[in-house]
C-alpha cells in the first residue's frame, strides 16, 4: 500500500507541477503583457502526503488543455480563446487585483511569490467560481492564509536565460502553532544583467509576510503584507529590415555607458500590498469573510526625450538604409551603405554622445524622463458562503473599491545638462505649453513635466451565486452588478486644450449587470456533459473612457458598456487510463472600445500625432478545444491537445481621431472596415503532442512537439477607413497602377492582413528528486524550443502613412520605410532549478 | 533540530541580503566628457581653399586640413543643412560654406566652436553661385553625408564668443561672404513694417528690405534679409525700431543678402531714422505748376526737384481712389497738385494734413481733366506710380497739421487750383433735387450742380462711382461744402472726401428765379464798313447773368429760319454792363472792345436778330421774323438802331416804338465810329 501510494503520489506530483509562466513583454503597441504567467515550479511537494491543498491544486490544474496552453503554447503568446488578459480575474484573498486603469492584472505586483501563492481557487471560462463572478476567462484566487500553508522551509536556486538569469527563493511556514498563531514568510530575488534579448537588465525582489491568529474555532484574523518591486529594461519590436541586419536578440533601447548596460526604457513596478482578512466560521453552514485591502506605490516607465536635436533612436527611419534608397530615381547608395554599416557596427544608443551634446549646450537637448502612475487603492470586501441544504450553496460578495491615481511625467536624469524648458517644440505659440499656469518653465531632475492629472474612481460591486449539486446534475446560476464612477482632475492646464484640461472634469458613471448559468450533466461516471452560458455587461475601464487623459477631460464619444454573450459546451470522458475534454465555445462582443496613439500622415490631408479611438466594435470568437491524456502504462503518458479558433472583427466600428487639429465633430473619420479581419496577437490554431516517462526511481522526463499557426499581425484600423482612399475633397484617389480610380479589389489587396509564419516548437522537461532524512532535494530542468526556431510572436502595422498615396509609395519600395514591426519568440531557452525543502 | 533550522535560516538570510545589496543598478556614473583636443596641423588657410575652386566641382585628393569657428546655427530654422565656418573668432579674414546632410547640427557643432576640417575626400564647387564645399557625387556637388561628419569635422576644445565684424552695406565684398557681420544703424524699410519674418500660412522663403543709415540719419543704404519659411520665429512681427543687426553674409550669383541665426541677432531698440528728416524742398508748388507749358513735362533725373506738400484728399470713402492731392500749406494755400498712385487705402499711410515730400526725379507732369497731375510716364501722358515704387517718390513725414479750408463766398475771383476750399451758402440746384451723388445704381461718376441763391455761378460736385456714398441721396439743405477744388473746362468743381464734407445747417432755399433782363440795345451797320457791324446787348437787371449758352441768331432776308446756330455767348454779363458781339473789323474802328467777334454779325439792314437764352427761349428780338426788313420801318441799312433809354425789359415781340432807327434809305446813314455808341446808352 505504501509503495503504491508513493508511486501514485510521485506520478501525480510529476504530472501536476507544470506551470512555467513566462514573462511576456510589449505585445500590444502601448501596453504590456497580454498573457503573463507566473513562474513557478512546484514539484517538490511532499511526496508522501496528499494534502487537501494538493488536491485543491490538482483539481484546479490537472486539465491537460490548460497545462499545455500555459506551458507549451505560452511561449508563442497563445491566448486561450483569443481573450485579452483583462478577461482573467485574479484575486488575492478574494480581493480583485485587476487594475481599474485597463482592467488587467499587473503580474509584477506578486512576482517572485511562487512559494506562497500555491493555494489557489481556480475556475475556467464562464464556469462557476468560488470567489467572484469573473469575466470570460475564469477566475484565480490566491489564498495567503498563514495557517493553511504546510509547515516547512524551502530554498531554491534557479538559473535561466529568460527575462532574468538567476533566481533565489527562501520561505518559511510555521503551520498552525499552539495558541493559534501561524506565520508564513518568503523572500526572493531575481536578477539579470541582461535577459534573453540584449540590453534588458532585470532586477526584482519580493518580500512576503502573513500572520494569522485564530480565536477558537470561529474567528481568525490574517494579516498579509507583501512588496515585490520589479525593475526591467524593455525591448523594441523591430522591422524585417532591422532583423536582417541585427538578428533576433537586437534591442534598440539600450547602449553602454562607462561599460554598463543602460536601457532607456525601464519599467518599474513597486506597489506594496497590505491586507487584513477576518474569517468568521459562524456555523457549519455559514462562513463570512471580510477583507480590508490597501495598495499604494508607483508604476513608472522611462524613455528618452529629445528636443531641437537628432532623434536618439538608432533605428529611427531616417537612419535606416531604406531611407536613403527611397528615391527610386536617384537612390543614394553611398549613404545607404554607411547607414547599414553604422547599424551593424554600433546600432545602440550612444550615451556618451548624448551627454556631450548636453554639456556643450545651455539647454539640455536630451533627457531621460519617466511616465509615473502613483495609485492609492482601497477595497473592503465581504463574502458569505452559506449552505442552504446539503445540495445547495449560496455564495455572495459585496465590495467597495476607491482609487486615486496621480499621473505625471518626471525628469529622471538631465544627462549632463543643466536643465531645459518644458515645452512641446512640435507646436507653436501658446500651444507649446504643457502647463499654461507656469509657462516656459525651466526644469531639471525631479521636476514634473508634460502632464499632470488625477483620476478618481469609486466602484461598488455585488455578486451572488447559487450552486446545486446532486448525483446526476450540477448546476449554478450567478448574477453580478457593478457601478463605477470616474472623474479626472487636471493639475496642468494644457496649451492645446486650455478650456478643457484644468480642474475637475465631469464625472461619468457606469452601471452594469451580468448573468451566467451552467449545467453539468453526469451521463455516467465516465461521461459528463457541461453547458455554460452568460450575458455580460462590462463597465469601461479608465483607458477606454478618456480619449487622451494626459491632455484633456474628453470622453471617448458614444461611451457604452461592453457587452458579451458567451457560451461553451463541453464533453468530458474519463476512465482510469484516459482523460479527455472536448469543448465548443463561442463569444460575441458588442460595443467594445479600442484606444491607441500614432503619428499619422494623411488624415484628411494633414499630418499629426493623434489618439485613435474605435467604438462600437463587434468581435466574434468561436472555436474548439480538445485535450486528451492517456496513461499508456504505469510509466508512460501521452498528451494531445488541439485548439482551433476563429477570432475576428464582426462589423465596421466607428473611428475617431483626436488631437488639437481634430476636435469635436471633426473627430469622426468614418467607419473602419474591419469586418472579417482577424484579431492579431495570438495563433488561432495550435496542436500539441507529448510524451512523458515517470521512472519509479523518482526521475522523469517529458518531451512535446507543438505547431502553432494562423497568427496574424494587428492591423491599423486607420488604414481601413474612407480616409485611406478618398482625398480631402472626398474624391477617390487614382490608382498608381491602373491610372484610374481605385477599386475595392485593389484596396483589399494592398491592405491584406499579414499572416506570420507558423513555428514548430519542441520542448523538453525533466527532473529528479532525492530524499534524505526529513528533507527533499530536487532538480528540475525545462528547455523550450529545442531546435532554436526563430519565429515572430506578433506584430503590428505602422499607422504612419494614413492614406493611399503615401502608403503606396512606401509599399512600392523594395524595403519600406514604415514596414510592419514584429516581436520574436525566444529561440532555445532553459530553466534549471535546484530546490531544497526541509 | 532547532539549532540546525536556525543556522539554516541565518545562512539563507545573509545570503539574501548580500545579493540584494549588489544588484542595485539604478544610478549611473556620468561619463567624463573630456573634449578631444584634436590639435591637428592646419595645412591651408581658408583663402587658399577658396582659391582652389575652379570650373565645376573640384575634389580634394590630398591631406588638406583647415580650421575655423562655427558661424551659423540651424536651431531656429535658417541655415538648414548649411554650415558656415570663419577662420577666427574676431576680425576674420575669410569664411567657408559647407553643405552638410546633417540636421540639428547646432547641437553638436555649437556656435563659436573651433572645428578642424579634413578636406580630403570632399569637393569644392558652386551652389547657386555660392562657393560651397560638399561631397562630389557624379560631378554634382552634394551634401556631406551625415555618417561622414565625424570623420571630416573634428571638434576642438576651444569655444568662444564670436565678435561680429562691424561693416556697412556698401562696404561688403566677396571676402565677407560666410562671415558673421555686425551692422549698426539698421532698420527695416518702411514698406516692410507690420510684416512677420516669414509667411505664417506657407513655407516660402521671404525677402525683407533693410536700411542702414549714417549716424545722423542723413543717408541710407539697402540690402535684403532672407528668412526661411521653416523658421520657428516666422510668425513673429519684425521690430519697427532701429538698431544693431548681426547676420551672416551670403551671396546668390551676383546678389548679396543677409541671414540671421535667430531673433536674438536683431537688436533694434533705437528710434528710427525717417527719410523725411533728411529732405528739404527745392521747389515751390507755384513754381512747379508754372513749369507746365501745355504739354507733358519731364522732370528728368538730375534736377532733384523735391516738393513739400500737405495731403488734402483721402481715399477712405473711395472718392479719391488712386489720386492724392497736395497743397503747399495747411492754411491759406496758394496752389496744389495731384499725384496718381497705385496704392489702396493710401489714407492709412498718407493721412489728411500730413506733410509729405515728393521726389520728382523720373516723374512727369501733365494737365489731365483740368488738373495738373504728376505721375510716371504712360502712353504720352501720366500714369499711376506703382505701390512698390511709391516709397521712392512720395515720402511721408511725422508732421501733421490741421487743414483749414479756404472759405469762399464768391468763386468768380477764385483761381487757385487743387486746394482745399469751403463754399458757403450753397445748396443743390433745383433740378438736381432728389438725385444721388452719382446714381442710385452707384455705377458711374457724376457731377451734381450746386447753386448759391443770387449767384449765377454754378459749381459742380464730382463724385466717383467707387465712393462709398455714390449711391446715396445728395442732402437737401443749405450750408457749407468742403472739398478739393479745381476747374474742369472752366466749370468749378469740388470733390468731397467724405459725407462730413457736406455741412448743410440751414434749410433749403427756394432761390428766387432771376429773370434776366438782357436786351438788345444797339444794332449797327456802318455805312463805311461791313466788317465793323455789331450788336450791343445790355443787362438792365441788377444781377449778373451767366450768358454762357445764350445765342444771338439772325434771320436774313425775311427767312423764317435762323441762319445756323447763331453766335454762342459766353461769360458773365454783370448788371448794367454791355455785351458786344461784332464783326472782325470792329476793333479797327472802335475803341471799345467787343466781347465776341464773329463774322456771323452781318445784318445789313433787313435782317432780324434774335437773342435766346441757354434753354433756347427767346429773350429779345429785333425785327420781324419772316419779314424782309427792306422798306420796312425797322430797316437799318447802312445805319443802325438804338433802343430808347426808357426801355429796360426785353420783349419777345418786336415793338418798333421802342427803337430809334436810322438808315441810308431814310437819308440817315451812320458812320463808324462817331455815329455809334457801343458800350454806352
Amino acid at each position: 500500500m505504501k509503495k503504491k501510494n508513493a508511486l501514485f503520489s510521485r506520478t501525480v506530483v510529476a504530472v501536476c507541477f507544470v506551470f512555467v509562466f513566462i514573462d511576456s513583454e510589449g505585445q500590444t503597441t502601448n501596453t504590456e503583457g497580454s498573457i503573463v504567467f507566473l513562474e513557478t515550479e512546484d514539484f517538490l511537494e511532499n511526496l508522501h502526503e496528499a494534502s487537501v491543498n494538493l488536491n485543491g491544486f490538482l483539481e484546479a490544474n490537472k486539465e491537460v488543455f490548460l497545462k499545455t496552453a500555459a506551458f507549451s503554447f505560452g511561449q508563442a503568446r497563445f491566448k486561450t480563446r483569443g481573450y485579452n488578459s483583462e478577461e482573467n480575474t485574479i484575486s488575492i484573498n478574494g480581493i480583485r487585483m485587476n487594475k481599474l486603469w485597463d482592467g488587467r492584472p499587473q503580474w509584477s505586483n506578486w512576482g517572485g511569490l511562487n512559494h506562497v501563492l500555491r493555494n489557489q481557487l481556480f475556475s475556467n471560462g464562464i464556469a462557476a467560481s468560488e470567489t467572484s463572478f469573473g469575466r470570460l476567462a475564469g477566475t484565480r484566487d490566491y489564498i495567503t492564509r498563514a495557517s493553511q500553508y504546510r509547515k516547512g522551509s524551502f530554498i531554491s536556486f534557479g538559473a535561466t536565460n529568460g527575462s532574468y538569469r538567476t533566481r533565489m527563493m527562501a520561505s518559511y511556514f510555521s503551520g498552525l502553532q499552539k495558541k493559534g498563531w501561524a506565520i508564513a514568510a518568503s523572500l526572493s530575488i531575481r536578477s539579470a544583467k541582461e535577459g534573453f534579448t540584449e540590453g534588458t537588465p532585470y532586477r526584482a525582489w519580493a518580500a512576503f509576510l502573513a500572520v494569522e491568529k485564530k480565536w477558537g474555532v470561529k474567528h481568525s484574523l490574517n494579516l498579509t503584507a507583501f512588496y515585490t518591486p520589479n525593475r526591467r529594461g524593455k525591448n523594441a519590436p523591430i522591422t524585417d529590415e532591422v532583423f536582417k541586419i541585427k538578428g533576433r536578440r537586437y534591442n534598440s533601447y539600450w547602449g553602454f555607458q562607462n561599460g554598463t548596460i543602460r536601457n532607456a526604457r525601464v519599467k518599474e513596478v513597486a506597489e506594496p500590498v497590505l491586507m487584513l482578512t477576518h474569517y468568521w466560521d459562524f456555523s457549519k453552514r455559514l462562513r463570512l469573510q471580510t477583507t480590508f485591502f490597501s495598495q499604494f506605490g508607483k508604476i513608472t516607465n522611462s524613455r528618452l526625450g529629445y528636443q531641437n536635436t537628432v532623434h536618439p533612436d538608432p533605428t529611427y527611419y531616417k537612419k535606416m538604409p531604406s531611407y536613403f534608397l527611397r528615391n527610386t530615381d536617384n537612390p543614394n547608395f553611398g549613404d545607404a551603405y554607411l547607414a547599414r554599416k553604422e547599424l551593424q557596427e554600433n546600432g545602440q544608443i550612444n550615451w556618451r554622445e548624448l551627454y556631450e551634446v548636453n554639456v556643450n549646450n545651455q539647454e539640455a537637448h536630451y533627457y531621460l524622463y519617466e511616465d509615473v502612475r502613483k495609485e492609492n487603492s482601497f477595497q473592503i470586501r465581504m463574502q458569505i458562503d452559506y449552505r442552504l441544504n446539503p445540495k445547495t450553496t449560496y455564495l455572495g460578495a459585496l465590495f467597495f473599491q476607491k482609487s486615486k491615481s496621480r499621473n505625471f511625467a518626471r525628469i529622471q536624469d538631465v544627462l549632463g545638462g543643466e536643465g531645459l524648458f518644458d515645452l512641446d517644440y512640435f507646436a507653436e505659440g501658446p500651444q507649446r505649453q504643457p502647463n499654461l499656469l507656469t509657462p516656459d518653465k525651466w526644469v531639471a531632475k525631479g521636476a514634473i513635466v508634460k502632464y499632470h492629472y488625477l483620476l478618481l474612481s469609486n466602484l461598488v460591486s455585488h455578486f451572488s451565486q447559487v450552486n446545486y449539486k446532486s448525483s446526476k446534475i450540477e448546476g449554478f446560476a450567478a448574477f453580478s452588478m457593478e457601478q463605477v464612477s470616474y472623474q479626472r482632475i487636471g493639475i496642468f492646464q494644457n496649451g492645446q486644450f486650455p478650456e478643457n484640461s484644468h480642474g475637475t472634469g465631469v464625472q461619468n458613471k457606469f452601471s452594469s449587470a451580468s448573468l451566467k448559468a451552467g449545467l453539468l450533466y453526469k451521463i455516467s461516471g465516465n461521461h459528463l456533459l457541461n453547458l455554460n452560458g452568460g450575458i455580460f455587461s462590462q463597465v469601461p475601464f479608465l483607458n477606454k473612457v478618456y480619449s487622451n487623459s494626459r491632455v484633456n477631460h474628453n470622453f471617448v464619444p458614444n461611451l457604452e458598456n461592453e457587452k458579451k454573450i458567451a457560451g461553451e459546451l463541453s464533453y468530458l470522458f474519463r476512465n482510469p487510463r484516459i482523460n479527455s475534454k472536448f469543448t465548443l465555445y463561442g463569444t460575441h462582443f458588442f460595443k467594445s472600445i479600442e484606444n491607441s496613439f500614432a503619428y499619422a500622415d494623411g488624415i484628411r490631408g494633414k499630418a499629426d500625432f493623434v489618439s485613435i479611438l474605435l467604438t462600437n466594435i463587434e468581435k466574434k470568437h468561436i472555436g474548439l478545444e480538445w485535450g486528451l491524456e492517456v496513461e499508456l502504462s504505469n510509466t508512460f503518458q501521452l498528451n494531445m491537445v488541439v485548439a482551433l479558433g476563429r477570432f475576428a472583427y464582426a462589423n465596421a466600428p466607428n473611428m475617431y481621431v483626436e488631437s488639437d487639429q481634430f476636435t469635436g465633430e471633426n473627430r469622426f473619420i468614418g467607419k473602419s472596415f474591419l469586418k472579417n479581419y482577424k484579431l492579431g496577437g495570438t495563433p488561432k490554431k495550435a496542436y500539441s503532442i507529448g510524451f512523458q516517462y515517470n521512472d519509479p526511481k523518482y526521475w522523469w522526463v517529458g518531451v512535446n512537439a507543438n505547431y502553432l499557426t494562423d497568427n496574424f499581425i494587428q492591423i491599423s484600423p486607420l488604414l481601413r477607413t474612407k480616409n485611406f482612399f478618398l482625398d480631402s475633397d472626398g474624391v477617390p484617389f487614382n490608382s498608381e497602377v491602373t491610372g484610374v480610380q481605385l477599386t475595392n479589389e485593389e484596396i483589399g489587396g494592398l491592405l491584406r492582413q499579414e499572416k506570420l509564419s507558423a513555428p514548430f516548437l519542441v520542448n523538453l522537461v525533466g527532473g529528479k528528486s532525492w530524499k534524505w532524512n526529513e528533507a527533499y532535494l530536487g532538480l528540475f530542468l525545462s528547455a523550450n524550443n529545442l531546435f532554436g526556431t526563430v519565429y515572430k510572436t506578433g506584430g503590428f502595422e505602422q499607422a504612419r502613412n494614413a492614406n493611399y498615396p503615401s502608403f503606396y509609395v512606401d509599399k512600392k519600395l523594395e524595403t519600406a520605410l514604415f514596414g510592419n514591426k514584429y516581436w520574436y519568440g525566444k529561440t532555445t531557452s532553459y530553466f534549471l532549478i535546484l530546490s531544497y525543502r526541509f | 533540530m532547532k539549532k540546525r533550522k536556525m543556522k539554516q535560516w541565518f545562512v539563507n538570510g545573509s545570503l539574501f541580503f548580500a545579493l540584494c545589496a549588489c544588484a542595485n543598478d539604478t544610478s549611473f556614473s556620468v561619463p567624463e566628457i573630456l573634449c578631444d583636443d584634436n590639435a591637428l596641423e592646419t595645412t591651408h588657410t581658408m583663402e587658399q581653399i577658396k582659391g582652389m575652386a575652379g570650373f565645376g566641382v573640384r575634389e580634394f585628393t590630398e591631406d588638406v586640413v583647415i580650421s575655423g569657428y562655427v558661424v551659423s546655427s540651424d536651431r531656429d530654422g535658417n541655415f538648414y543643412k548649411t554650415l558656415m565656418l570663419q577662420d577666427a573668432l574676431e576680425n576674420p579674414m575669410s569664411a567657408l560654406r559647407f553643405a552638410v546632410d546633417h540636421t540639428e547640427y547646432h547641437a553638436t557643432y555649437e556656435l563659436g566652436r573651433k572645428v578642424f576640417v579634413k578636406l580630403k575626400g570632399l569637393a569644392i564647387g558652386y551652389h547657386y553661385g555660392h562657393l560651397t564645399i560638399g561631397e562630389s557625387r557624379g560631378n554634382a556637388l552634394e551634401n556631406i553625408s551625415s555618417f561622414l561628419m565625424e570623420q571630416h569635422f573634428l571638434k576642438n576644445c576651444e569655444r568662444g564668443m564670436m565678435v561680429p565684424k562691424t561693416s556697412r552695406f556698401s562696404q561688403l565684398n566677396e571676402e565677407d561672404t560666410g562671415m558673421l557681420l555686425g551692422f549698426p544703424e539698421v532698420q527695416f524699410h518702411p514698406q516692410e513694417l507690420q510684416k512677420t519674418y516669414a509667411n505664417t500660412d506657407n513655407t516660402q522663403t521671404v525677402e525683407l528690405k533693410l536700411q542702414q543709415w549714417t549716424s545722423n540719419c542723413s543717408g541710407q543704404e539697402e540690402i535684403i534679409l532672407k528668412n526661411s519659411g521653416f523658421t520657428n520665429f516666422k510668425s513673429q512681427q519684425i521690430p519697427s525700431k532701429k538698431g544693431e543687426l548681426t547676420a551672416v553674409l551670403e551671396k546668390r550669383y551676383g546678389d548679396y543678402y543677409l541671414v540671421v541665426r535667430s531673433t536674438k541677432d536683431v537688436f533694434f531698440e533705437e528710434v528710427r531714422c525717417e527719410e523725411s528728416t533728411s529732405l528739404e524742398p527745392t521747389i515751390t508748388m507755384t513754381d512747379l505748376r508754372a513749369k507746365y507749358e501745355g504739354k507733358l513735362l519731364e522732370f528728368g533725373v538730375d534736377k532733384n526737384f523735391i516738393l513739400e506738400g500737405f495731403v488734402i484728399s483721402s481715399d477712405e470713402e473711395g472718392n479719391f481712389n488712386n489720386e492724392i492731392f497736395l497743397q503747399d500749406t495747411a492754411e491759406n494755400p496758394t496752389a496744389g497738385i495731384r499725384i496718381l498712385i497705385e496704392l489702396e487705402n493710401y489714407f492709412e499711410k498718407y493721412a489728411m494734413g500730413q506733410k509729405v515730400y515728393v521726389k520728382l526725379n523720373k516723374l512727369y507732369m501733365d494737365r489731365v481733366n483740368g488738373k495738373l497731375t504728376v505721375g510716371i510716364y504712360k502712353k504720352g501722358s501720366v500714369g499711376e506710380i506703382s505701390e512698390g515704387q511709391l516709397h521712392e517718390f512720395l515720402i511721408g513725414t511725422l508732421e501733421k497739421l490741421d487743414l483749414v479750408p479756404m472759405e469762399i463766398a464768391n468763386l468768380a475771383d477764385f483761381s487757385r487750383e487743387n486746394v482745399l476750399v469751403s463754399l458757403l451758402d450753397v445748396q443743390l440746384s433745383k433740378e438736381e433735387k432728389g438725385k444721388a451723388f452719382t446714381y442710385f445704381s452707384g455705377e458711374e461718376t457724376a457731377i451734381r450742380f450746386l447753386e448759391s441763391c443770387g449767384e449765377y455761378q454754378k459749381i459742380g460736385v464730382f463724385t466717383r462711382e467707387t465712393s462709398n456714398f455714390s449711391d446715396q441721396k445728395f442732402p437737401i439743405g443749405n450750408g457749407k461744402i468742403t472739398g478739393v477744388f479745381y476747374k474742369q473746362n472752366s466749370l468749378p468743381i469740388v470733390q468731397l472726401r467724405n459725407l462730413e464734407d457736406v455741412s448743410f445747417s440751414q434749410e433749403y432755399e427756394d432761390c428766387p428765379v432771376i429773370i434776366p433782363q438782357i436786351l438788345i440795345t444797339e444794332i449797327a451797320d456802318p455805312d463805311n464798313s461791313t466788317g465793323a457791324r455789331f450788336v450791343e446787348l445790355y443787362n438792365a437787371g441788377s444781377h449778373s447773368i451767366d450768358v454762357s449758352g445764350w445765342h444771338l441768331k439772325k434771320y436774313i432776308n425775311g427767312s423764317k429760319f435762323a441762319s445756323g446756330e447763331g453766335v454762342f455767348l459766353n461769360g458773365v454779363l454783370d448788371a448794367k454792363a454791355f455785351y458786344i458781339v461784332a464783326g472782325a473789323a470792329f476793333s479797327s474802328f472802335f475803341e471799345t472792345t467787343a466781347n465776341l467777334t464773329d463774322s456771323y454779325i452781318s445784318g445789313n439792314g433787313d435782317d432780324v436778330y434774335e437773342l435766346t437764352d441757354s434753354y433756347g427761349e427767346r429773350q429779345d428780338i429785333y425785327g420781324i421774323i419772316g419779314e424782309d426788313g427792306s422798306g420796312k420801318s425797322w430797316e437799318y441799312t447802312d445805319g443802325g438802331a438804338t433802343r430808347k433809354k426808357t426801355i429796360d425789359t426785353p420783349t419777345g415781340d418786336f415793338d418798333f416804338a421802342e427803337w430809334e432807327v436810322f438808315s441810308k434809305t431814310n437819308g440817315m446813314a451812320k458812320i463808324a465810329p462817331q455815329d455809334f455808341s457801343p458800350g454806352f446808352r
